[in-house]
């Protein structure tokens, strides 16, 4: 659908901060096209009545977490390089998003939200807890075979999963204040850990915004070599068009 | 007060917002602010800091043309600070009593207590008790009376400043009119006040009262008969004026181009360009139609160039061409077709609100929206021949049809019908008549779009409006409502049309608010203290709490809204002087009530009076012609 009208395909590296936090993730595609607009670069937008901007986010990023190292591909109906399209859209962006990498990617390849494989996280859990007692409990919750957890859809039924397997790393350090636990999340296609699930079952209240989203891990080239392994196109795009999913899909 | 008592309050520390506040917030970037184009401004180096509150949520309020226009002009001024605060959702509200929060300044993020000045936005009667809740939510107390020199003057604008007295209790000063420019007045006034050694409330208060277009309530003293019949309001000041004038920019001057471009969407998520101000078609029972008089149109080139602007500062992929009756600019299909070439090289959809009913406007429509012709709103306000001339409506039915015919043939597939129940004069038979031109509309599009074709009756109870020529009619009995509100819904019971009304239970209340005197000030008061706001909201809205509140004064709502009037008896706005005249108004009530029509008053003057009022050289003052001569002394 995009073939000719969407010669350039960049992906963008940003940081997501603190002072834009509470905007959703459909209210950040808003900010962004309304900042490449103004910067006056050619972007693209869908065919149909229902014209819409096409920026492929990789991962919505939840409301209350910051992202450190975001990723998203803008397609353009011109060819612009990687460096003018950073140096044009960076003034155009309110404080909280900064840029921080742009490359060309192939247009063709699979889309970037079926890219995803991983994410990173980082949580500062209030000084008052001892370094020694979290690290027992990651031991001890790293033991488990199955963590057997119930999400809470905004709509529809209650779902039943086990967390376990979707942490693929978990670990605690000091911190200035309070110590951070780390982990690495799995994030595929209806298998998405989420952060608060790991600290509610180490047995700490989850507050969103101690956590931040450190990075996207997509999957390695050799896996999906563009055109051909990977999710087709508009599959990967399917959520955007669904409303605000934030952090929602069930395993 | 003491300078040392101004610096300690100049330097109180930012409001924190929590994670724990804000994140169960249904949108918690409405109570954020850093948007693109909000000004952030350094709050020590200010002289002045001015609080623009619009008394509704952010979504609401940041739709609001006026506002971005007076937060753009005191934003310009360098030693002024103006922030904008809207009023908290119940649940921020609720979240912001429990953690003893106060309300504050978006940009600066300081206490509202902390401004010199805060200033109302009165858009709407019903918004009445959210100004109240807000004072109280800023820790500002909420009779004027009981603020002194420690406290932010309050002060409001917008259509509400017209028929003031309601709010004549909590508000120190209303701006009449035209706000561009009074307040930068206001704020030099202020300024010079400020740097007094000594400084007394009543001094400022007084060089209000003598600035053009501002009204000082406590000026003024209210009298009434022994029968509590309103007898008029009696100056008891010398600087108090007997009556104060509207103000009116003669050249409409530059508009925003920077305005505040939200992170969630709002109402009216656009950039807007006001390509007129004031209407001269003199629809009976519309206020805007009046108070913004005269017609001023924006030039082409001025437009244009606005548009560019905005644009260019926004990312805006819509651009809203705003008046109240757009296609009747003496040049509008030019700026469409300018504006359509001038933006070619981008996405970027027009829209015209306020289309008038016929083909030429169907024609605009066309040209705006190429594609995707989904629906089309056209207000005829009521159904018969007859009752469109009591209202001075000049629709004809044909119009409509002509209109309906226009706007299907060219792939239009839903209209919109906007009518008003309890007009003046109004019968059963002028509602039955509703159902005729709906179903023929149906039918025409019927022809052309067959089974896909669809029309939606949208119902308002119409409610009295000061300043108007039915400012002396009485609100529809309760009875007769229902009665045809009944037979509104049997007539429109038709496969493909879609019927929606406002539950007039709010009817009631605007219209007491919209025509009533200072001794409602205790029951909103009170209405308030029982738990009263964002009344506007259906469902938040509590008749019970306005009931007792009503009845605890000794009044009711009838007292105000259906007392019947005559020439002769004082109006509770007859102390703001709106440019057009009481006997102009009287003589068009006179003429509603014969079925006599005025034609619109760009062919031919009416001598409604604003003319004489404001010395103007040409009414309407239209785009292409020089604008007009400075007023004589």
């Amino acid at each position: 659908m995009n073939e000719p009208s969407a010669p350039c395909r960049l992906r963008v590296v940003y940081a997501h901060g603190p002072q834009l936090q509470y905007i959703s993730h459909l209210d950040l595609i808003r900010v962004f096209e309304r900042a490449v607009r103004r910067a006056r670069l050619p972007l693209a937008y869908t065919q149909g009545f229902n014209a819409r901007p096409r920026i492929s986010m990789a991962s919505p990023l939840p409301v209350g977490m910051a992202g450190e190292r975001e990723l998203a591909d803008f397609y353009l109906t011109e060819r612009v390089p990687a460096g003018e399209f950073l140096s044009r859209l960076a003034p155009q962006l309110p404080p909280g998003l900064t840029l921080l990498a742009v490359e060309e990617v192939p247009r063709q390849g699979p889309s970037l939200a079926s890219l995803v494989r991983a994410a990173r996280y980082r949580a500062v859990l209030p000084a008052h807890y001892s370094l020694a007692e979290v690290q027992q409990r990651i031991d001890e919750l790293l033991q488990q075979a199955v963590l057997p957890r119930t999400r809470r859809a905004k709509k529809g039924r209650p779902t039943d999963y086990d967390l376990r397997p979707l942490i693929q790393t978990l670990t605690v350090e000091p911190g200035a204040d309070g110590p951070v636990v780390r982990m690495t999340l799995a994030a595929l296609p209806g298998a998405t850990g989420r952060p608060e699930e790991v600290l509610d079952a180490l047995g700490y209240p989850p507050a969103r915004a101690s956590i931040v989203r450190e990075e996207i891990i997509l999957a390695p080239h050799a896996e999906a070599p563009a055109g051909e392994a990977g999710l087709p196109e508009d599959v990967g795009e399917v959520p955007e068009e669904s409303g605000d999913f934030a952090g929602e899909d069930a395993p | 007060m003491g300078s040392a008592e101004r610096r300690e309050r100049a330097e109180a520390p930012q409001v924190q917002l929590s994670a724990e506040i804000l994140l169960p917030q249904a949108k918690p970037a409405r109570y954020t602010g850093g948007e693109w184009n909000a000004r952030q401004k350094d709050w020590r180096a200010a002289e002045i800091h001015l609080a623009l509150a619009y008394p509704d949520i952010y979504d609401v309020g940041m739709s609001n043309l006026g506002f971005q226009i007076l937060y753009e002009i005191a934003n310009d001024i360098p030693d002024v600070l103006c922030d904008r605060v809207y009023a908290p959702w119940v649940d921020m509200e609720e979240a912001m009593r429990r953690h003893g929060l106060p309300l504050y300044g978006l940009e600066s993020r300081r206490p509202l207590a902390e401004f010199d000045i805060i200033g109302f936005q009165l858009p709407y009667e019903l918004n009445m008790t959210n100004v109240l809740n807000m004072l109280d939510l800023a820790g500002v107390p909420i009779l004027s009376a009981q603020r002194d020199e420690g406290h932010p003057l309050v002060i409001a604008g917008g259509s509400g400043a017209y028929h003031p007295e309601p709010m004549a209790d909590f508000i120190d000063a209303f701006a009449v009119g035209d706000g561009e420019e009074v307040l930068v007045e206001i704020l030099d006034v202020y300024r010079a006040w400020r740097r007094r050694p000594h400084r007394f409330r009543l001094q400022l208060l007084e060089e209000l009262a003598r600035l053009e277009g501002v009204y000082v309530p406590a000026f003024y003293r209210p009298r009434y008969d022994d029968k509590g019949r309103y007898l008029g309001l009696q100056p008891v000041h010398p600087d108090a004026p007997e009556r104060v004038c509207r103000r009116v920019v003669e050249r409409l001057p530059l508009a925003p181009v920077r305005p505040v471009v939200p992170y969630i969407s709002i109402v009216h998520d656009r950039a807007m360009v006001e390509i007129q101000r004031g209407c001269t078609q003199g629809c009976r029972f519309c206020q805007a139609g009046i108070i913004y008089r005269p017609v001023r149109e924006r030039s082409v080139e001025e437009i244009c160039r606005l548009a560019q602007q905005l644009i260019d500062h926004t990312g805006y992929e819509e651009l809203g061409l705003l008046s109240l009756s757009s296609a009747d600019h003496s040049q509008i299909v030019e700026i469409i077709r300018r504006l359509k070439a001038q933006f070619a090289d981008r996405p970027l959809s027009l829209s015209l609100p306020s289309l008038r009913v016929d083909s030429f406007s169907v024609e605009l429509a066309n040209m705006i929206q190429e594609r995707r012709r989904s629906g089309l709103t056209f207000a005829p306000e009521a159904g018969s021949q007859r009752l469109r001339d009591v209202i001075n409506k000049k629709v004809r039915a044909e119009d409509l049809f002509q209109a309906a015919e226009a706007a299907f043939q060219s792939g239009w597939l839903r209209i919109k019908l906007y009518f008003m129940i309890g007009l003046p004069t109004e019968t059963v038979e002028d509602v039955r008549a509703i159902g005729e031109l709906v179903r023929e509309v149906l039918d025409i599009g019927r022809r052309y779009a067959g089974r896909r074709a669809q029309v939606a009756v949208s119902a308002a109870t119409f409610v009295p409006k000061p300043h108007t020529p039915f400012q002396w009619v009485p609100l529809v009995a309760e009875d007769t409502l229902a009665e045809h509100i009944a037979v509104l819904q049997d007539v429109t019971r038709v496969k493909g049309v879609h019927l929606s009304w406002h539950a007039p239970i709010t009817s009631l209340l605007e219209a007491a608010l919209a025509r009533g005197d200072r001794r409602l000030g205790q029951v909103i008061h009170r209405a308030w203290q029982l738990g009263a706001k964002f009344d506007a909201w259906e469902e938040q809205f509590r008749p019970a709490a306005w009931e007792q509140a009503f009845a605890e004064n000794g009044l009711h709502p009838d007292d105000f809204a259906r007392r019947p009037l005559e020439y002769a008896d004082a109006l509770p706005w007859d102390h703001i002087d709106a440019g057009v005249t009481k006997a102009f108004l009287w003589a068009e009530y006179q003429r509603a009530l014969r079925g006599e029509t005025l034609s619109d008053c760009r062919g031919v003057c009416h001598g409604c009076g604003i003319r004489g009022r404001f010395h103007l050289m040409a009414c309407p003052l239209l785009a292409e012609e020089p604008a007009a001569e400075g007023k004589p002394a």
